[in-house]
């Protein structure tokens, strides 16, 4: 049976001794199927005291975060979907302290700490600026799990070395840890773990199991009896239940629709004409199809019926419509939504007249550098729009990429796609480890590593080598070294040739992107793509390679025939 | 104005007049998404 993830929580907050209360906290567990895809977000703020305009700042903080949030891209993770709205919020609040009579005393500003956590699937995810707290207690047992960037001035005067809204620029710690049933979080601010002891907190929420809003009251009191001269809020969350879904139960999810048949040409099927198969393979089938509603041509991609009781590969096959409809590119393929039911199950996608990058290096076995760049050049901008969603491609590849009869490259087939926001969520359904394609795949996929932008740079550095020289830059080599020792023997055939002109520093670009190690490579794709186009002055200083190392053939059949001419000469002598 | 400048005054806008992002989605005619990767994209 399916469950969800659900939390008990309960939280107070008291201005305490102090005239008014600048700490702010809240909670959101919103609905599905945001709490699955986002999660439950939990925040709290504590303002400084020497700051008249503190409260509005923690308050800011905390309601733009547990706002903004979810409003961000279901494929995003969460530390990025997090830290950039706490980066926004973070530059608003500075901005306000520059335009205010405060600007030069920054004591006085939009200034507060920040602790969140965000609960998704098993996983807790920690950003922390500031000296609230966040604790995990499990086993009897309270541990601080964030640090405090607090600076000690004495033994009695600390103050905030990293705090949300001080500078323009903001460092959040991020911790994610996995969680287990039962597990209980405390966010604190110091007006309440400065003064409350661990042993009368542990009690205490032990006590109130079923009042944890008691306990959060309790907690807030006894600090205040302590002595605590500052606000004080706790929130206290138990994990009540993880998210879980029964295999079986995703299964009949997925097949809610029944498989399509195999097609032929001139059926129709589902409110399309079907023309002709385009492809077939034993994972699926592709046909060109006309929309009898809109007469516009399109791709139907159907899964082979072989594999319909394989729920890991239906729920990829769905996945690819999912990411498809989340990419705004030119130089990506487009979904076409449909606004009838659908009543099978398969995927429709826009057609493109063309042909495949592969297909193209066999037409044109010669191209000019300049028409490689601009291949690359777009094959490069759809890739970039993967990653600004915190995508890898994966299976980059000639074969996966088309280009249209006006020249424009689209790069097709999401299947090996992997979507950070989708990774984090656990499900019992198996993943298959499904690499690219061994030529093109990155080399630390064969260690078992996980990829980065850079595996998928990697991928477009082979596909532009090979489209300059008709080879690989390693030959068949990357697919065999599944050691970091062999991975170190990996040699670089340079892309010089005597027969074509390539500039030695595109060469250097190229083995750079094609680095065996990720960190040799570029780091963004644009660099490489700015490379392509001005030489680097750090590339300019190396030589061309002798002809040893160029044509290592022609080097020794020239050793060979001056040898054979010495021979002949001293016999000639004798 | 610069990108950075029209960010800041939308999202000066946005606290001020407590507007929600899926609000200021509405009116740009773009996803919430959308908005918010633009909007945050310090």
């Amino acid at each position: 049976m399916s469950t969800q993830l659900k939390i008990s929580a309960g939280q107070h907050s008291d201005k305490g001794r102090k005239e008014i209360n600048q700490d702010f906290h809240g909670i959101y567990t919103p609905a599905e199927p945001l709490l699955t895809s986002k999660g439950i977000a939990i925040a709290l703020a504590d303002g400084i005291s020497s700051s008249k305009v503190s409260q509005i700042a923690s308050e800011t903080a905390v309601k733009s975060f547990l706002a903004d949030y979810f409003c961000t891209s279901e494929a995003w993770s969460v530390k990025k979907s997090a830290q950039r709205v706490l980066m926004a919020t973070n530059s608003w609040l500075h901005s306000q302290t520059q335009q205010s009579q405060h600007r030069y005393d920054k004591d006085k500003g939009y200034v507060c700490t920040l602790s969140a956590l965000i609960i998704k699937s098993t996983t807790a995810h920690i950003l922390h600026v500031g000296d609230s707290r966040i604790y995990r207690l499990r086993d009897d047992t309270l541990e601080q799990l964030t640090t405090d960037h607090r600076h000690w001035i004495s033994p009695e005067e600390s103050q905030l070395s990293r705090a949300f809204g001080i500078n323009p620029q903001l460092e959040i710690d991020y911790q994610a840890l996995p969680v287990a049933k039962g597990d209980i979080f405390l966010l604190a601010t110091d007006g309440v773990y400065e003064y409350a002891r661990e042993n009368f907190i542990i009690n205490t929420i032990h006590e109130y199991e079923n009042d944890l809003n008691g306990a959060a009251k309790i907690i807030v009191g006894e600090a205040y009896e302590q002595g605590s001269t500052d606000n004080l809020t706790a929130q206290i969350i138990r994990i009540d239940t993880l998210p879980g879904q029964d295999e079986n139960e995703i299964y009949q999810k997925l097949t809610e629709l029944p498989f399509p048949p195999i097609l032929d040409a001139r059926t129709f099927f589902d409110g399309y004409h079907i023309v002709r198969e385009v492809h077939a393979s034993s994972r699926s089938h592709v046909y060109l199809a006309i929309d009898a509603e809109t007469n516009a041509q399109v791709i139907i991609k159907t899964p082979s019926i072989d594999l319909r009781a394989d729920p890991a590969y239906l729920e990829r096959f769905l996945m690819e419509e999912w990411i498809a409809r989340r990419i705004n590119s030119a130089y990506v393929l487009k979904p076409c939504l449909q606004t009838r039911k659908r009543n099978y199950f398969y995927i429709v996608t826009e057609f493109i007249e063309g042909q495949t990058l592969a297909q193209w290096m066999i037409d044109h076995p010669k191209p000019d550098v300049e028409t490689v760049r601009g291949i690359v050049e777009q094959i490069a901008k759809g890739l970039l729009a993967f990653h600004r969603m915190e995508m890898l491609h994966q299976d980059l590849r000639p074969n996966n990429i088309m280009i249209d009869n006006t020249g424009t490259v689209k790069i097709i087939d999401f299947g090996s796609t992997s979507v950070a926001g989708i990774t984090e969520i656990t499900t019992t359904l198996t993943q298959n480890n499904i690499l690219g394609t061994a030529q093109y795949t990155a080399p630390e996929y064969f260690l078992g590593e996980a990829g980065s932008s850079r595996s998928d740079i990697f991928s477009l550095g082979v596909i532009s080598y090979q489209m300059l020289t008709g080879k690989l830059p390693y030959g068949t080599q990357v697919a065999k070294s599944r050691t970091k020792a062999a991975q170190r023997k990996l040699k670089y055939d340079s892309a010089l040739d005597d027969d074509r002109e390539i500039p030695a520093w595109i060469d250097e670009a190229l083995r750079k992107a094609v680095h065996p190690y990720p960190y040799k490579r570029y780091e963004e794709l644009s660099e490489f793509i700015f490379d392509l186009r001005h030489p680097n002055k750090d590339f300019l200083n190396k030589t061309r390679p002798p002809l040893l190392e160029r044509n290592p053939v022609i080097f020794w059949q020239g050793v060979s025939f001056i040898l054979l001419i010495i021979v002949f000469a001293l016999l000639s002598i004798k | 104005m610069t990108r950075n400048e029209v960010t800041e005054l939308i999202i000066t806008q946005k606290l001020s007049k407590k507007l929600t992002l899926p609000e200021l989605a509405k009116g740009s005619g773009m996803s919430k998404e959308w908005t918010t990767a633009v909007l945050t994209n310090g």
